[in-house]
Order: C-alpha cells, then structure tokens, then sequence
C-alpha cells in the first residue's frame, strides 16, 4: 500500500455488495441463497477461506446461507475470517455435504439458521452430489439456481471493488516484474513459477488463484498441439521445460486480493537480452490497433455487439482472438466473469450485453500471423459514466518501449 | 521406482505412468459394469483425473457441476479439452470435445459421444440445475444416480504406482519444507515462508499446491498465513502441500521462531511431547479393520479437543474420503491395506503455542507404513 492509494473501506465494500445482493433476492422467486461456491461466499459476505485444490475445498467447505430478510449466516472451517460485522451467533461450524447423514444434518442446522420456512425455492450455486440428490428433500424446500440472482448483484462494481481489482492487478504485475527481469534462456517454466510465488508473497496479494502459464507458442498452428477447431492451443501447462534463446512465450497469471481476482497477460520473448524483430513489433503495433479501436468505443450504452464488430474490422476481417476465448470478459470475486463478449455465445448475446458504468472489462485479444507466431496481451478498464479507466500499467516491452 | 524425482531416466521412467492409466481406468470400468451403469458424468477434476489421466489447468477452489468427461462402460473416455497436450496417447482426438462458454455447444458434443445418447443408467457426481434441465437433450432416457460412492470405493486403495506418486508428492513437500525451515526466525513474515515453500516446490519441478501454505504462530490454530512477522520464540505451525502427478504430498510440524543459539521454551516442549504421545496412538491404531471414527476418540481419550482440521484424511488425487474430524463425519469407514492417509495430531495451549505434527502412511497388514520422514526439529531436542 502507499500514501497515494485511493481510499478502500472494506466495510462500506461488503455492506453495499450485500443490499444489491439482497435487492436482487427480493426482486426473485428465491426465499433465500444457499452458496457454496469459494468466490460466491466471498461476494455475498467477505468470507475468506484457505485457497486450495478443489477436492480440499469441497471436503473443507465454506457455505454462506443468505436470507431475504436479516444478516447472512456463515459456515465455515474459517471462523477468523468471518467479517467482524456478523454476529458471532450467524458464523458456525462447517457443513459437511460429502455425505447422505452429513446432508441431513446440515438440512437441520440451516433450518435452525433459517428461524421460520421459507417463502420460496432455496436458489444454490453449486452442488456435491450428495446437496444434490438429498438437499431438497432433507429441507423439505424445492432447490432452484442462485445464478440468476447472483449474476445481476455482480454486473457492476462499487469503487471499492474496484479498487481491489486495482490492487489485485498492480500485486500481479509487481510479482511479473521480478519474473521478466529474471528471464533468460536455461531456466525452466517452473522456474518462472517459483520466482512469480515468493515475489507474489511479498506482496499485498491475498493468494494466488492459477498454476501460473509460461506458454512457448510455436511458430504456426500446425507445429502447436492439435484442437478440436484447428485453432491455437491456450492456455496448457506449465512443465519443466526448458526455455531457449528466441522463444515466444504467452504468459498468463492471476492472484486474489481481498477476494477480487487479477488477470495478467502479456508476451515475452526469451533472449539475452530479448529483441523484437520487425515483425514482431507490428504484431505488438496491430495488437495495439484493436486494443484502442475497442477503447474508442468503451463508455456506457455500446453493446458487445459493436466491440466484435469493430475488433474484427481492424484485424482485418477475422476475429482477432482463438475460437475458445473472447474479446472481452468481466473480472470480479471471479477471474472470469459476466460481461462476456465474443464468446462462442452468438451475436444476440453479445448484442445484448450493453456497457454500463462499474463494469470492468478484460480486453484479450491475440494477433495471429501462421507460420510467424503472434502477440498476445490483456488489459483491464473500468467503464466509467463518460468513457472507461485503466486498471492495468505493465509495459509491453521488448515489443514497445512505452508503459 | 528408482527413488523420489520428476524428471525421465533414460532407463525408463520412475512411474510407469501408463501402467497407472490402465489400471486405474480398468478398475473404474470394472466397478462400473458391476454397478449396472452405462456410463458415468464426472465433473470434479480429481475424478476426471483417475479416469483419464490428463493434466488440465491447475485453478484454486471449486468449480459448479460441468461433464468434463464421460465414461462408457465400453471403456471409452471422452474428455473436455480442446487441444491434446497434456491428454494421454489413449485418449483418441475423437473422444476429446472442446470448451466452450455455451451449455448448448457441450449438450452438442455429448449428444456426439458415441454409445453415451442410449445410456440408460448414468452415474454422476455433481449435478447443476442447468444442466439437469439440458442433460435430456443429450441423454433423453438416462436414469441419474449418485456415482460418489462407487467413486470413492474404487479410488480408496492404491496401486504401487499411486503409492510411488504420493512418496514422490511428499518427498518434494519435505523437500520444499526444509528449504524453507532454515528462515523461520524471528522478523519474518508468515506470508515470506508460504512464497518461499512454493517456491521451492517450483524449482523441484511441482508448480500445483495442495493449498496455500499455511505458516502461522500462536494460538488458537489458525491457517492462513498473515502479514505478521513471527515473534521471538512464537511456536510456528507449518501445514503445506502439493500435488505431483495430481497426487498429494503433505508435511506438517510445529517449528519455533527462535533467535540464534535460543531454544525453544519447556512449555512449547511439554506440548510436543503431548502432541507426539497423540501421534503414537495414532499411528498404532491405523491398522486394517479400524473404524476411521475410531481414531478421532484418540483425541478425547488424550484429553484433546479435536482441531478445526480435518484429522485423518484419505490421500490420494487431492484429499479424499475417508475424511474425520470435528467437522466431518466418517460415518463407519474403516482402514483397509492400501490405502494411503494424513493423521494430524495437533494439540495447543493458550499462551503457548499449537504443536502440529502431520504423518502420511500407507496402511498395511500391520503397523501402517510410515511415508514422512522429516524430523520433529527444535521441539524434540
């Protein structure tokens, strides 16, 4: 943190995500969420569980039961990080949902937690298969999808979140730092991840979220893994291999701050020193083309639609990122979240994705040339009332000089 | 297996891994057949990963139910990806079928699954209103029933090429654990040494956590670490873990912050012999035949409250059942030879400090197996 840090109010963070989550609830046929999601329960209370593999977090699960009227009740191996607002008596043990008696023993403790019926179906996020088969009826209530209320309630950020993407952006990119001074042919990818994670650690970082992705890209599709839609392969992972002189490598990192995630892309060259050849920086320059037409055009009330449109149209005609990814995805308490925008969702869902202020926007497109490998970056704005704000300030070097 | 190492040997490999594929999928497809399932729907990574061996992008926390690979009981594995790196040669480029944002896309594909559209039977194990809603469009006859048990059933003993994975797994926890252990002094903060143990498992070739390290002082026992500096003398606990090959290596012990030439206090040292008696009994009673829940009432029987972490735990493709502590019911699961689990004896006292000493073994005829061999450190000395 430094003197000239924006102002972040936690407090004030989770008391105005919690009204919009719960002004979503009413607005729905819901009588009350049951999320069981990691980043749902971070969104909806503050909650901060131990990041881990995913078979730890569901046999070590925080759940967060969050009613239509009064403060949510939390469940959790990890009481100390329950906000300090919630009543002692609202954060309990944890629910044990790997089993047909761990279910219905949870269906009485929610039931307890709960004080009176409910006025509606009980909307979940995500399930085990023992929730699923056994949840309902041990509740006695019909189970529907939280996603529809959740997904409206995280549209649109408050400053203080996005703050935290801020923060969560400029941990990543002081750990990628250290990661890109230190590239030099001979060291290994895993390499690159231990030098990411102690740097990370000495951060104010709250976590990391992804095995971090250090990906040679192969000159043309055909040298690459082969896909299902004959398009690049990105991301795979990372191994012991061995980076050499001339190597274009795709990276890709993301971390957590407070519960809001990061997202860094860039591509670096592996040299000593690294040098762009003149192709390669018109491919950074292109890059830059589509990065700005899209920007022109970022304020509230464009569509998705128009961004792919306007993308495809200075990239010269093809969509200018692979066929499994998008233009534009949305960064939050996930890493990859709503709006989404070119995904293979078709043109009346892009055209229904309408910008609106508090919306942030994770712009990754990819430039191509088969036979030459391409450049890949990512970079993050805020839509702002008038037109958008940079969450992100990584330089593109060894392809341009400027920050 | 020529020792703990990730990398090839000109001679072979450590692991046979292609022994391991097939016989963990024939294992699977056998308990399938027997189940009377046509097919199963998996969604968790752990269990796609028994199933077909494929390393896809390591991610923190859990994911809602997708089919991300599908089983016959033909045999055939068809997995979500939408390259081959990292895919098994046995898995064919048809049986592979793509990511996709759109629900609609992925029905598509499983409709195309071969075999998978006349499985009347389906075992699963997780399920999502939405795609409970879209599944029939796929599989419009299929019957769906929970899979967690025949899933558990057959991941719960290991074969000698799981048992390798796990003894490589834990010796590059200790590994990382001991390049880390020389800075736990006084001034540093909790925060540095989960990096560093990270990164030292980074550069022994094994970039996926378990979870994030946990390095904290003090009691009561918490977990993760804060951006405090460690106080002279503070009693450490240092809980980590990674995943090789998927397979999961844990290390816990307790370590004192202490100043050069300091030793660590007779308090903390009582309460690492309390915590070590505790590990005894432990230990001694990981036989065949014991009831999992048993070993939790060695707790009671000591005069310990039980943690806040789960106690005994299976080993294997991640944590895994059986699972016991104060939040987990075992319900009657008992050892059998085979199997691979973490006991933790973790005792604390106010004012003094938690004593947490972690062991992976592999259950046996008799006496368990004991796969960690890092020391006790300060305490026992």
């Amino acid at each position: 943190m430094s003197a000239s840090d924006p102002e972040l109010d936690l407090a004030r963070m989770r008391r105005e995500r919690g009204a919009r989550l719960r002004a979503e609830l009413e607005r729905s046929e819901l009588g009350a969420l049951l999320l069981l999601g990691v980043n749902n329960a971070r969104f909806a209370t503050g909650v901060h569980p131990m990041h881990a593999d995913a078979a730890r977090v569901a046999h070590e699960r925080t759940a967060v039961l969050f009613p239509r009227g009064g403060a949510p009740h939390v469940f959790t191996p990890f009481p100390e990080t329950a906000p300090p607002e919630l009543a002692r008596d609202h954060v309990h043990a944890p629910l044990w949902l790997e089993s047909e008696a761990g279910v219905a023993a949870a269906a009485r403790l929610l039931r307890d937690a709960l004080g009176g019926g409910l006025r509606g179906p009980l909307g979940v996020d995500e399930h085990s298969p023992a929730s699923w088969f056994g949840l309902g009826k041990a509740l006695g209530v019909e189970l529907a999808d939280a996603a529809p209320v959740l997904g409206p309630a995280k549209l649109t950020k408050s400053a203080d979140e996005l703050e935290c993407i801020r923060r969560a952006q400029r941990a990543n990119e002081a750990a990628m730092q250290v990661v890109q001074a230190a590239l030099r042919p001979g060291l290994r990818q895993c390499d690159l991840s231990a030098l990411f994670l102690e740097a990370l650690f000495e951060t104010e970082a709250t976590g990391n979220c992804i095995d971090p992705i250090w990906q040679v890209m192969e000159p043309s599709r055909a040298l690459g893994p082969w896909t299902t839609h004959g398009d690049l392969a990105f991301p795979t992972c990372t191994t012991d291999r061995v980076l050499r002189e001339g190597d274009v490598i795709w990276v890709d990192t993301g971390i957590d701050y407070r519960g809001y995630a990061s997202d860094f892309g860039r591509t670096w060259l592996v040299g000593q020193p690294p040098r762009a050849s003149a192709r390669q920086r018109d491919q950074f320059r292109r890059w830059r083309e589509v990065v700005d037409a899209v920007l022109e055009r970022v304020r509230p009330g464009t569509t998705g639609l128009e961004l792919v449109r306007r993308a495809t149209e200075v990239a010269g005609g093809r969509r200018p990122w692979p066929e499994h990814f998008y233009l534009i995805h949305g960064i939050g308490t996930d890493p990859a979240e709503m709006p989404l925008v070119g995904a293979d969702l078709g043109e009346a869902f892009d055209e229904s994705v309408v910008l609106a202020p508090g919306m942030v926007l994770v712009l990754e497109p990819a430039i191509w040339d088969d036979g030459q490998c391409g450049y890949r970056a990512e970079e993050i704005v805020a839509v702002t009332a008038t037109g958008y704000t940079r969450l992100t300030s990584y330089s593109y070097a060894p392809f341009a000089e400027d920050a | 297996m020529s020792g703990p190492g990730v990398a090839a040997l000109e001679y072979g490999a450590r692991v046979d891994f292609a022994r391991l594929r097939r016989e963990r999928r024939a294992r699977l497809v056998a308990a399938l057949r027997e189940a009377r399932l046509d097919a199963l729907l998996l969604g968790r990574e752990a269990n796609a990963r028994y199933a077909a061996g494929a390393r896809r992008l390591w991610t923190a926390g859990g994911r809602p139910f997708a089919p991300g690979c599908v089983v016959l009981a033909s045999g055939a594995v068809h997995l979500m990806s939408t390259w081959d790196e990292g895919i098994p040669e046995e898995i064919a480029h048809s049986e592979l079928y793509g990511t996709t944002w759109n629900p609609a896309k992925l029905i598509g594909s499983l409709a195309a699954i071969p075999g998978l559209g006349e499985a009347r039977r389906i075992g699963v194990d997780g399920m999502s209103t939405g795609f409970a809603r879209l599944l029939p469009g796929a599989v419009p006859k299929a019957e769906w029933l929970d899979a967690s048990e025949l899933l558990a059933r057959v991941r719960r003993t290991k074969t000698a090429d799981e048992l390798a994975c796990i003894r490589t797994a834990v010796a590059v926890a200790e590994g990382a654990l001991a390049e880390v252990l020389p800075a736990l002094a006084p001034g540093v903060r909790e925060r540095t040494l989960a990096g560093r143990f990270h990164a030292a498992a980074a550069r022994l070739g094994v970039t996926t956590p378990a979870f994030e390290a946990s390095f904290c002082a003090g009691a009561p026992l918490r977990r993760i670490p804060a951006e405090r500096a460690l106080a002279a003398g503070e009693l450490v606990v240092c809980d980590a873990g990674v995943l090789y090959a998927g397979y999961e290596g844990l290390v816990g012990r307790s370590w004192p912050a202490l100043a050069p030439g300091a030793r660590a206090s007779a308090a903390q040292r009582e309460l690492f012999a309390r915590a070590r008696a505790l590990r005894e009994a432990l230990l001694d009673a990981a036989r065949p035949g014991a009831r999992v829940a048993d070993l939790c009432r060695l707790y009671a029987a000591a005069g310990e409250p039980l943690p806040a972490l789960p106690v005994v735990q299976g080993v294997g493709l991640g944590m895994e059942p059986p699972v016991a502590g104060a939040a987990a019911d075992p319900g009657e699961a008992r050892l059998e030879p085979g199997m691979a689990l973490s006991l933790v004896s973790c005792v604390e006292r106010s004012g003094v400090g938690v004593c947490l000493l972690r062991e992976v073994v592999i259950v046996g005829s008799g006496a368990p197996e004991r796969v960690t061999r890092i020391g006790d450190g300060p305490l026992s000395t």
